[in-house]
Formats: C-alpha cells, sequence, structure tokens
C-alpha cells in the first residue's frame, strides 16, 4: 500500500487543557510566532530521514533551546509534520511556552495585528503564550547540530515575530479586570479561540459569483479584526488545476482584493486541500471549500464587520461577546449569536470551556482575549501492540484509546471503519455462555458526543475528567448505547470480514487522523488460557 | 503483458496516467500528489493484471482512491491490505465524480456515483 499509516495510542486518563496563560494577565494579547518562510511551489510534503535532518532547535519566549525530533518518513503530510511538531514541543518543557505551543500548516497568521509578507502555505510555532514580554515572546527556531532539519520543512528562513500586547492590539481599550478561564477542554486537536466584545457577528457566508462553475459547499469563520468594515472577493485561478487534493503546482489558486480596506492578498495561495481552512487576507478571515471543481475567476464575496454594539464600554454583565476558533468552532458556525459577558463562566467554544470576566471596569468594542486549547498527549506514536495485559474472568480489562492516523502517501481519508476481524484463541465469544464481549466506542473531531453540558452545541471529542462526564472506562463501552460523551458503542464487537459490517468512524474535515477509538475486552466467565490473541481492523478510504 | 502508449506496465495492479504527448506515469513510480502536469493528463488508467479500464479525455479527474485496511492486534502482528481501487472524474453536468472501483481480489469492476 502506498500510503503509510500508523495507530497512536493515548491515554483514556490523558489530560488536556484550556488557558489564557500571559506575559500580561490572563488572556491577554497575542501570541508569538515563527513562520518558516523557506518553503516553494512543490513543497506539501517532507521527507525526514532519521539521524540526518530530523531535529529542530526551538527557543519560546527566552525558554530553551530544546531540541526535538521529528518523526521520520518519506514524503510526509504537512499536516501530520504540524501535529508531530507540537506533540514534541508540549513535551520538550514544562513551562507554559513549551507546553500550549501550537504548530501549524497554514497560509495566513489569522487573527493577529501583525501581518507579515509570506502567505504561502508553511508551517508556523506559536508561542504557548500570549502578550510580547518586551518583545521576548516570540519563537527562534534555530540549528540543532548536525541532524537539522530547518531546511526540510521550511525554517532555513523565518519570520519571527513577538505577541503584541492588549492594550496595543487595537485602538482603543477600556477593561482593566481580570479574566478567568475555566473548564476543562473536551476537544481531540489543539485549537485556538479568540473572544471579541460585539453584540454582532463579524464574518457573513460567502455569496458565490452567479456565474461560477463551482457547485461545492464553501464556509466562512474567523473573528475579523479590521477597523473598518470590509468586503473581500476571493477569486480562483485555475491555471495549475481545477481540483484540490492534486498537489502543489496541480491545484487551484486564490487571490484576494478588498474594498474598500487594504488587506489584499495578491499573491496567489494554493487550495491544497477540501474541508480546509484558508485564511482570507490577514484579519482573521477564514473560508474552506468542499471537493467540487472550480472554474477559472470563480469568486466569492465576504462581508466583514468591526464589532459593532451601542452603548459601549459596558461593564461585565451588560458587555456581549462573540468568538471563534482556528478550527471553526465559533458563535457563527453554532448560530448562537452573542453571548453576555458575565462574572460567572459562559460559554466559549463547544467543548466545556468557560470565560468570564471580574472587576470595577468595562469591556469596550473590538477588545479582544485569546485562549489556547491543547488536545490529549499520546503516549505511543506507532503502536503495533495493544496488549490489554492481565485480565481476570468476568471482569473487564482496562480501556485502550487510540486513534489511526496516514502520515504520507494521502491528502484525504474518508469511510473510515473499524472491526473485530478475529477472535483469536478466545473460546467463549458469542457462544452464549457468560460469553466474552469486546467492547467498543468512539468520539472525535469528526463525530463528537452530544454531552452533557448545558451550553448550546455542546459537544465532547475527547471525555476529561473535568467536564462532569468522567474519563471513558470499560462500562461506559459494554452498551449498544452510548452515554453522552461518546458518540458510538458497541457492548460486544461480532468478527467481521468486510468494511460493509464494521462500524463506521469519524475524521475531521475530511484530514487524515481518525476519531479516538476506545477498546476494552471483558472476559467471559468459562474463558480459560493466556494470551489470547484478537485482531482488529481499521478500513478505510484514502486518496 | 500490458502496453500504455510506448511503455510497458509491469506494475500488477494500480492506476496509469498518459499525457497528451504519449508520456506515461505509474502508480508504483510516484504517489499522486507527485504526479505533474496533471491539466495535460489525456487518460487514466486502472490496471489490475491484465485487465485495464480506461477513462479517456476527461476535463477532470479525481484523485484515484484506495480502499484499504490495517491491523492491529494483541499479538504486534501487523498486517495490512487493499479491498479495491478507483479511478473516476468530475461529471460537472451531473453534479458527480463517476467512479470506476475494481475489487482488488476478484478484479471485479463496477461503476459508482458520488455528489458533489
Amino acid at each position: 500500500m502506498v500510503a503509510v499509516s500508523r495507530f497512536v495510542e493515548f491515554s483514556a486518563t490523558g489530560q488536556t487543557f484550556a488557558t489564557g496563560t500571559s506575559t500580561e494577565k490572563t488572556a491577554h494579547g497575542t501570541r508569538g510566532f515563527s513562520r518558516g518562510t523557506g518553503l516553494g511551489s512543490g513543497n506539501d510534503s517532507f521527507t525526514i530521514t532519521l539521524n540526518s535532518n530530523d531535529q529542530l532547535a526551538v527557543n519560546i519566549n527566552n525558554v530553551g533551546p530544546e531540541t526535538i525530533t521529528l518523526s521520520s518518513g518519506t514524503d510526509l503530510d504537512p499536516r501530520f509534520v504540524a501535529r508531530d511538531i507540537a506533540f514534541k514541543l508540549h513535551s520538550a518543557n514544562a513551562d507554559d511556552a513549551f507546553k500550549f505551543s501550537q504548530c501549524e500548516w497554514r497560509n495566513g497568521y489569522g487573527p493577529t495585528s501583525n501581518p507579515g509578507p509570506n502567505d504561502q502555505n508553511s508551517f508556523i510555532i506559536w508561542s504557548g503564550k500570549m502578550a510580547n514580554n518586551g518583545g521576548a515572546n516570540d519563537v527562534n527556531v534555530t540549528s540543532p547540530g548536525g541532524r537539522d532539519a530547518r531546511a526540510t520543512v521550511g525554517y532555513d528562513t523565518v519570520d519571527e515575530r513577538a505577541g503584541v500586547d492588549f492594550a496595543t492590539d487595537f485602538a482603543s481599550s477600556s477593561f482593566t479586570g481580570d479574566v478567568t478561564v475555566s473548564g476543562v477542554y473536551g476537544g481531540q486537536l489543539d485549537d485556538f479561540y479568540t473572544v471579541q466584545i460585539s453584540d454582532g457577528e463579524l464574518v457573513e457566508n460567502a455569496t458565490p459569483n452567479g456565474g461560477n462553475t463551482y457547485t461545492g459547499s464553501s464556509t466562512t469563520d474567523g473573528t475579523y479584526i479590521g477597523s473598518a468594515d470590509d468586503t473581500y472577493t476571493v477569486t480562483i485561478d485555475t491555471t495549475n488545476g481545477s481540483t484540490m487534493g492534486a498537489g502543489s503546482a496541480n491545484v487551484p489558486q486564490f487571490t484576494v482584493t478588498d474594498t474598500p480596506g487594504a488587506d489584499d492578498n495578491a499573491n496567489p495561495i494554493e487550495l491544497l486541500y477540501a474541508d480546509h481552512y484558508y485564511d482570507v487576507g490577514n484579519l482573521g478571515v477564514m473560508i474552506k471549500f468542499s471537493d467540487a471543481v472550480f472554474g477559472n475567476g470563480d469568486n466569492f464575496a465576504i462581508n466583514a464587520f468591526v464589532a459593532s454594539g451601542t452603548g459601549y464600554p459596558k461593564a461585565p454583565g451588560s458587555a456581549q461577546y462573540i468568538w471563534s476558533s482556528s478550527l471553526g468552532d465559533s458563535s457563527k458556525s453554532i448560530g448562537i449569536g452573542a453571548t453576555t459577558t458575565q462574572n460567572t463562566g459562559t460559554q466559549l467554544g463547544t467543548k466545556a470551556v468557560e470565560i468570564s470576566w471580574s472587576g470595577a471596569t468595562s469591556l469596550d468594542l473590538e477588545e479582544r482575549f485569546n485562549v489556547i486549547c491543547r488536545g490529549p498527549q499520546p503516549i505511543d506514536s506507532d503502536v503495533t501492540q495493544l496488549n490489554f495485559g492481565n485480565v481476570t474472568v468476568s471482569t473487564n480489562s482496562s480501556v485502550k484509546v487510540v486513534w489511526f492516523e496516514l502520515i504520507s502517501g494521502a491528502v484525504s481519508m474518508s469511510t473510515v471503519k473499524f472491526s473485530l476481524q478475529a477472535d483469536g484463541t478466545f473460546q467463549h465469544h458469542d457462544q452464549g455462555d457468560n460469553d466474552t464481549e469486546f467492547h467498543y466506542g468512539t468520539s472525535g473531531g469528526g463525530n463528537p458526543a452530544p454531552g452533557a453540558g448545558p451550553t448550546s452545541g455542546s459537544q465532547v471529542e475527547f471525555s476529561v475528567d473535568s467536564d462532569g462526564l468522567g474519563n471513558i472506562d470499560a462500562t461506559d463501552i459494554d452498551s449498544d448505547t452510548p452515554p453522552s460523551n461518546l458518540f458510538a458503542t458497541k457492548a460486544d464487537l461480532a468478527v467481521v470480514n468486510s468494511a460493509d459490517n464494521a462500524e463506521s468512524l469519524g475524521n475531521f474535515q475530511g484530514a487524515v487522523v481518525s476519531d479516538f477509538i476506545y477498546l476494552a475486552i471483558k472476559l467471559g466467565a468459562n474463558e480459560t488460557g493466556a494470551n489470547s490473541t484478537i485482531n482488529y481492523r481499521m478500513f478505510f478510504d484514502f486518496s | 503483458m500490458v502496453w500504455i502508449g510506448e511503455k510497458e506496465i509491469k506494475m500488477r495492479r494500480g492506476w496509469v496516467v498518459q499525457y497528451k504527448d504519449g508520456t506515461v506515469i505509474c502508480e508504483d513510480e510516484m504517489p499522486w500528489n507527485k504526479v505533474p502536469n496533471k491539466k495535460e493528463i489525456r487518460r487514466v488508467i486502472l490496471k489490475w493484471e491484465d485487465r485495464t479500464w480506461s477513462l479517456d479525455d476527461k476535463e477532470h479527474y479525481t484523485v484515484p482512491k484506495i480502499r484499504g485496511y490495517v491491523d492491529v492486534n494483541s499479538a504486534g502482528v501487523a498486517n495490512e491490505g487493499i479491498n479495491s481501487r478507483t479511478i473516476g472524474y468530475y461529471d460537472l453536468e451531473e453534479k458527480c465524480r463517476v467512479m470506476v472501483r475494481v475489487d482488488e481480489t476478484t478484479g471485479r469492476m463496477n461503476y459508482e456515483t458520488e455528489p458533489f
């Protein structure tokens, strides 16, 4: 098989985080970053060779440098490489600058006030802390010595910027109080949320030109941070290709014009992947497209608005806010509009995180607060064996948690399924005699669980203890009816031989990583013997 | 023995592209996202042993897909394989992808459509 895949193991009691950690006050300021600007056309896969070009030395906010070793492989997918860099940074140093750092493969800077000149697809490493810190809160990628990966991933030239302080992030500010971020993030992947004080949403849906060839769906999101209302026009160029997924130099590109603003971008940006957000300009607007054919000159108009409301500044309790995230989790996407700020926690995102404001102070339009969310960290990144250990008859094993990912040779994954292919040497599976059962459950970014929270659009991708639902244990997956923190469960997987009869799994935005799979075994009362071997099989389409 | 243009296709199974100038590239030479100049492709062919299915002169070809499987088990014995392969094209009039799917075991071909 051309594509290279692997299973990644997580702990069922793995931690996730939501933090406003900042060199100023909590949730104040923007993150520093380093973008690798050394990539050119055609650089959408990366060959990293063990002990040769597999290391980066990274200093964040004057912490480090820490040397990280990247996973090696041929023609690695950039979204995988970004995820790998982030995992390695998280564990490289316990300081928040590393612990909450992130790495993305993207074309823009997102909602920051300091856009730079390079807006091609590239890797960006973000500081785990917000604000400027006297210019120190940036990210420096330097030589690790002899195993330098910088040129491979575009960090032979860089654009490095320190974060921006709260008060200098926008024209005026009035808030002098404190922000509290609470709750435990229930997401599968790292994400970054921006809260903006406004009574209304900032980014409208895209309006396709009536003459467009493209008949798929476009979705907009983001937090617009411009100083005046603006209308963007995204124009497609199909000189190199008409459909996404065909590889760099063979896909459609887009340019951006805007009026009356000055956030245009005449540099063509490649639409490498379907269902993947791209930045429109550098002021926070994003768009993604489903898989369909573009025509040359197809264009899409997007209205973006400055924060709106009357009577501002207003105290917490009166001022309102909207929110959005890098992954597209937003008040717009779930259609709830603005939420009133409170001294007690109110909704930020759909994954159990809350935010509150305190102090005798007021909030002004456009004021923004940022929250970093970190998904669970793997405990083993290339799993070839699932050993449930010693299990006593009539009891459940511990729960194993894995996701499945393609790391090279494919740009999308679909129709992902999971099955028990063989029950091996077990003698009492489906025998009607206090049987052995193979429990299964799933949830994740593709198919989130509904959760139990009171908030709109509540969902759980990875269940953590502090969300009030508890971690997943074997009793959560011993029924065909899932609890609220799982999308689907099966008390006992039957042995099946085809994908048609396997259990369906989600994968977020058509990307190359599956939702979480939870597995446990309950040994039947009559089961005897040791070292029984079973085989799980993952089915998937990839292209 | 299968020849596409002037090239003998030694690869047992997989996709083959033939350009307007006659150049031929096979799946075992590079992944699809590295195949250059896709706008110049004249034919996309799916080969299964000595059988071939060809989609000719389509304006927009889809990315070829593989339906595969990978195992994980309690013994640490990795196993992987392919169930079927597809090639296809976008039909703008019908707003669908037309796919040729060939079963990896039997070589049996089916047409499938997916709306977009």
